[in-house]
């Protein structure tokens, strides 16, 4: 045998377990044998045959595995519907977590934050802690794939995922899951918008325009800013409500649409009698553009879009329900 | 699109004669013969194998029980024979049993659903 197809064996057989190794040896080396004696015997010369059968065989790594019968994919199509549900369970919890004790880490250590600072500060570690979650998921069901006993996997791959029923095609079911994501994404809005009152312009590097106070004119709050609390409070209390029950119903369906043009109202007369916005930034910057009428006109339109697009929501859910 | 239809044609033609090699391997152990040569044997009756393919497959019916693996150190190239155990022989006989029945199905379908 020749020195090529010695270094070929050994590069096999070093992909292998040591208990294999000797046999599987021996038996490719009586392989690479014959082989080369059939080419020799059709007339082939003795380095010609030996390159055309260790090419026939191909890439000892590939050899290695097709003895390991070691699966060549990451994760197979018994396990990759649980490993799918384990990343939309996991992967949104991580960035949720992630998003929120770095904001809070860099609103405890700076004492006066602003939004590109926050940003700069908290994506890096957010982005690797996404990662990292990713690829540990990945890296487990990537070991459990190869390591597992089939019994094991099967038990996984049925315990792992929804169990599913033609029940789950129910128009009520489907509609009860996506009134439910909506409610929880309203949940967020909601916290998000209850902080707009209070957000100090030094925020968004405005703050030289009012000395840093906040972008909403503080004079709302002898009725304004409380009642916009209350139709916060009361939007809240119905994403709870869709959550609590697991799903919309009639009677709820009403309320939001009833709240969906209060609210509108609320914010048009608020929009057209009040001053919404800080007036030393509205001098500051609106009034110097000429554009206060133009803009007044802009908040009505859009106040009147979210909230007609509302109510072809509400009109959908309507319409889904069983009769 | 005739590439296509080509390669559409080589995926399934291999994923035909894939299911048959196990079957194809255990019926040509019923005679002992160590691997090389059951790779021209199963060339000679239209069963082209790789090597590459068929080495590791017989370590896994031998794994499995399936077959038994015997070294002939007499000649002066030590082989490795396999031959077809008990539960070798009851498989294989389950396999073609299979075929057969897969055989009459497809020549039903072929002949009623012209």
């Amino acid at each position: 045998m020749s020195a090529l197809t010695r270094r070929y064996i050994d590069q096999v057989t070093a992909h292998l377990p040591d208990g294999q190794r000797g046999d599987i040896a021996r038996e490719l080396e009586a392989l690479t044998a014959d082989m080369t004696e059939e080419r020799l015997a059709a007339g082939a010369d003795a380095p010609t045959a030996e390159r055309e059968v260790l090419e026939e065989l191909g890439d000892p790594a590939r050899l290695a595995a097709t003895y390991r019968s070691t699966p060549a994919y990451l994760i197979g199509p018994e396990l990759y519907p649980v490993y799918v549900r384990a990343l939309q369970w996991i992967l949104p919890l991580v960035l949720l977590v992630a998003l929120v004790v770095n904001i809070v880490v860099y609103s405890a250590t700076e004492p006066s934050g602003q939004l590109g600072a926050m940003i700069g500060a908290v994506v890096g570690p957010v982005v690797t802690a996404f990662l990292v979650a990713l690829g540990t998921v990945t890296a487990l069901f990537w070991l459990f794939e190869r390591f597992a006993s089939s019994a094991d996997r099967r038990t996984l791959a049925r315990d792992g995922t929804r169990a599913w029923s033609v029940d789950a095609l129910e128009t009520d079911v489907v509609q009860a899951r996506d009134a439910q994501s909506e409610a929880v994404v309203n949940l967020v809005f909601v916290a998000m918008l209850a902080f707009v009152p209070v957000l100090p312009t030094t925020f968004l590097y405005v703050g030289h325009l009012n000395g840093d106070g906040s972008f909403v004119n503080q004079g709302l709050w002898d009725f304004w800013i409380p009642a916009y609390y209350v139709l916060l409070a009361v939007v809240a209390a119905q994403a709870v409500w869709t959550l609590v029950r697991r799903g919309t119903s009639r009677p709820q369906i009403v309320v939001r649409a009833v709240t969906d043009v209060a609210a509108a109202v609320f914010f048009t007369a608020l929009v057209l009698t009040q001053e919404v916005i800080d007036p030393a930034i509205d001098s500051g910057i609106l009034q110097t553009s000429g554009g206060e009428d133009w803009v007044d006109a802009l908040y009505v339109v859009v106040i009147w879009l979210v909230a007609a697009w509302d109510l072809y929501m509400c009109w959908k859910y309507w319409r889904s329900l069983p009769s | 699109m005739k590439d296509e239809l080509a390669s559409a044609l080589a995926t399934h033609r291999q994923e035909l004669r894939r299911g048959t090699l196990v079957a194809a391997c255990l019926m040509a152990c019923r005679t002992p013969r160590y691997g090389y040569a059951l790779l021209e044997y199963l060339g000679s009756v239209g069963l082209e194998a790789e090597a590459n393919t068929l080495y590791p497959l017989l370590r896994r019916l031998e794994g499995q029980g399936l077959l038994r693996a015997e070294w002939n150190t007499d000649e002066p190239r030590p082989r490795k024979y396999y031959s077809l155990t008990e539960a070798g022989a009851e498989i294989a006989a389950e396999l073609r049993e299979e075929w057969m029945r897969l055989s009459t199905s497809l020549a039903t379908l072929w002949k009623e659903s012209p």
